[in-house]
């Protein structure tokens, strides 16, 4: 028997701007999106694209923080945006975020312990003091922070790394079922990247919880995830396992994102071949294909008409016309 | 009669410094690079320190290294480590609190360190040219970019025509990648790419000696960042100068430089060229370094960081400043302080493991 999908957004579109005498000025910053996490497996999946290509918006919509302009938001079986009362204060519990900036979560007026003894007491988790602390305690041992050194400690007292990690812990505190992590390691050092993406990486593995990672780091990415979303301009333009889609790129996209990825060898240097200077110049609106004026392998329909998302394998979709002998994608969400 | 002379003086002075300079755009077309037995930046044990409540911060302690023309040697270390600085540094950009302590930087055998503030800002743009990190910031917003580049070269003694100037700049465009009509546009109507080559047009625009470029794409996506890189290195291969990348992205220095010099807590604590450093690392700072850069060739069972954090740079720990995190500390470390050694192929690293003189069970010493 199937699950039902953990989360699941279903052709969700999302518009800013407009508005009454204002038509002309609207961003579509997530533009027809369905994806899903599986309930069967704690899973960490990718979404991936370069700034500008909905992979916060999109991440905001998970978190029920905006609602949709087209097209639902499905959190265990229940539409996020019509939830009240303990439905919403469940999934507020159970979804739990990781902000990009680790120094601007923290009030620095408080200890930065403060904060999770908040979380704690919101959600009611602990009867008594004791036994909150010891939360907290087991929660920072558990993504590496020693809790003596942490514990009493002002925010400007901790590294950048010290409080991320304490984010995490935050996250852990209240049993979430999936953590949705926004660039959380695009603030800090190359050095403790390795650490905090470790501890996320942890929490997937023995704790079972799902992970959403949005990022623009392929690398990352492809080091922690199982699967990936790679958006460009608000769509999807590929899905599918990491291994796969970063091994054999299918859309010309996500291939140029790919081999742009500067890679530490000491074999390749980019000068090689590389004396072809590519245009950065983009035009705006297109009713095709929205990477067609930046496509090497661009096709006369490609301009008219925004192509569907076509089943490569069983694991793998690309929206692009190069596939179109494939078959058309049935929108069902490839979350393994 | 006396008054006489003094003028005369002046004049013969002007006449002597006007004749090493570029006046024309021609000029600057027929600029080559200058003596090549020379290093184009020999640096020797310079040190920026900033005063402080708590002391007096080493930002920069004694860092000496050279690079020959056309050489591209990128500097990488943890947020901290003095690498903006040492590189603010290199242009005279210090500001106070903080100051050179100490040490040379010899361009094209010309020393900066004792130069004027006058004599500073000739000497920018012209010989020592930055590249920044946000070109964002650095374009004036109500001015047209060939007038900005304008700007630079009038102010360093260019005098030509509208004509001259103007072809001069849409040659350097070119050279970025950028149609000459950029020229006649504002920043606003640029992407982030074009900016920033934009400022590696204006950085270039007088056939500097040395380029600093300062972490020049973080703030752009990876597919701009590559085209921005090329095109550094095409401008690099065309005017021959040396290039100063300071960045913390190993996989973009890799790909981008000769050679790598790798900074901690104030300190360049290993030198060597890009096989070198990411085939052989050293020092044991380098080996955690290039360990906890994650890549594309295999999944890792487990992503290893560098266990703890940089010492503060006021009260730095007696010995080796990396003692506390190293992996493969020893009793001398924590005593003496290790110094810069070669170990051969130009290869300099600051461990007592490679120091023939002191006693390390671990010693790498051949």
């Amino acid at each position: 028997m199937k699950l039902p999908n953990l989360l699941e957004l279903q052709n969700v579109t999302k518009v800013f701007g407009g508005g009454l005498f204002n038509r002309s000025n609207v961003t579509v910053a997530v533009d027809d999106v369905t994806f899903a996490i599986s309930a069967d497996r704690p899973t960490i999946t990718a979404v991936a694209g370069e700034s500008g290509s909905g992979k916060t918006t999109l991440a905001r919509l998970l978190l029920g923080v905006i609602k949709p302009t087209l097209g639902n938001v499905i959190y265990d079986g229940q539409d996020v945006s019509g939830m009240s009362g303990n439905d919403r204060r469940n999934f507020r519990r159970e979804v739990q975020p990781i902000f990009q900036d680790p120094f601007e979560v923290y009030n620095p007026f408080y200890k930065a312990d403060h904060l999770l003894h908040v979380a704690i007491e919101k959600f009611g988790l602990a009867s008594s003091r004791d036994e909150r602390v010891q939360l907290i305690r087991e929660a920072l041992e558990t993504v590496g922070l020693r809790p003596d050194e942490m514990l009493g400690r002002y925010p400007h007292q901790l590294s950048g790394g010290q409080r991320q990690r304490m984010m995490v812990a935050r996250a852990l505190l209240l049993k979430p079922r999936i953590i949705l992590a926004d660039e959380p390691v695009s603030m800090v050092d190359a050095s403790l990247r390795a650490t905090i993406l470790e501890s996320i990486r942890t929490l997937n593995r023995d704790l079972g919880i799902s992970v959403v990672y949005v990022t623009h780091d392929l690398t990352t990415a492809y080091q922690i995830c199982d699967d990936i979303l790679v958006m460009y301009k608000g769509s999807v333009v590929e899905q599918g396992s990491v291994e796969r889609v970063i091994r054999d790129p299918k859309h010309p996209y996500t291939r140029l994102l790919v081999e742009s990825i500067p890679q530490m060898r000491a074999d390749s240097g980019w000068e090689e071949g590389g004396d072809e200077v590519l245009s950065i110049d983009e035009s705006g609106e297109t009713t095709g294909c929205k990477f067609a004026d930046r496509c090497p392998q661009v096709m006369d329909r490609c301009h008219d008409e925004h192509p569907t998302a076509f089943q490569i394998n069983d694991d793998r979709v690309a929206s692009c016309y190069l596939y179109d002998e494939m078959p058309i994608a049935n929108r069902a969400p490839v979350a393994s | 009669m006396a008054v006489e002379t003094t003028t005369n003086a002046v004049a013969d002075r002007e006449q002597s410094t006007r004749s090493e300079m570029p006046t024309t755009v021609d000029d600057l077309r027929r600029s080559g690079m200058g003596d090549s037995s020379l290093p184009a930046i020999d640096v020797k044990d310079l040190k920026v320190y900033y005063d402080s409540e708590a002391g007096v911060v080493k930002a920069v302690d004694g860092v000496s290294f050279a690079l020959q023309q056309g050489e591209r040697l990128a500097l990488v270390g943890e947020s901290g480590c003095g690498k903006t600085t040492l590189g603010m540094a290199l242009m005279k950009l210090t500001k106070a609190p903080g100051y050179i302590d100490g040490g040379q930087i010899l361009l094209d055998g010309r020393d900066l360190v004792p130069l004027d503030d006058e004599e500073m800002r000739l000497a920018r743009l012209a010989e020592i040219a930055l590249v920044t990190q946000s070109a964002m910031n650095a374009l004036n917003p109500v001015m047209r970019i060939e007038d900005q580049i304008f700007d630079g070269l009038i102010d360093h003694g260019i005098k030509d025509t509208k004509e001259n100037l103007r072809s001069h700049v849409y040659d350097l465009l070119l050279r970025v990648g950028l149609r000459e009509n950029v020229g006649r546009m504002f920043p606003h109507e640029l992407s982030g790419g074009m900016k920033q080559r934009v400022a590696i047009a204006t950085g270039t625009s007088m056939n500097p000696k040395v380029i600093v470029a300062d972490e020049p794409t973080s703030a752009l996506d990876v597919v701009v960042q590559r085209q921005v890189m090329m095109t550094l290195s095409r401008v690099q291969r065309d005017t021959g100068a040396a290039v100063i990348l300071i960045g913390h992205d190993m996989g973009l220095v890799a790909q981008f430089a000769d050679r790598i010099g790798v900074m901690y807590a104030g300190k360049l604590v290993d030198i060597g060229t890009v096989q070198q450093i990411i085939e052989e690392p050293k020092h044991p700072y380098t080996k955690l370094l290039i360990n906890s850069v994650p890549d594309l060739e295999e999944k890792r069972e487990r992503l290893t960081g560098i266990p703890g954090i940089p010492p503060p740079l006021v009260d730095l720990p007696p010995g080796c400043v990396f003692a506390p995190r190293c992996p493969s500390v020893e009793g001398p470390c924590n005593e003496l302080e290790p110094k810069d050694t070669d170990i051969g192929d130009n290869r300099h690293v600051m461990c007592h493991l490679f120091d023939p003189d002191v006693a390390m069970a671990g010693s790498e010493v051949a």
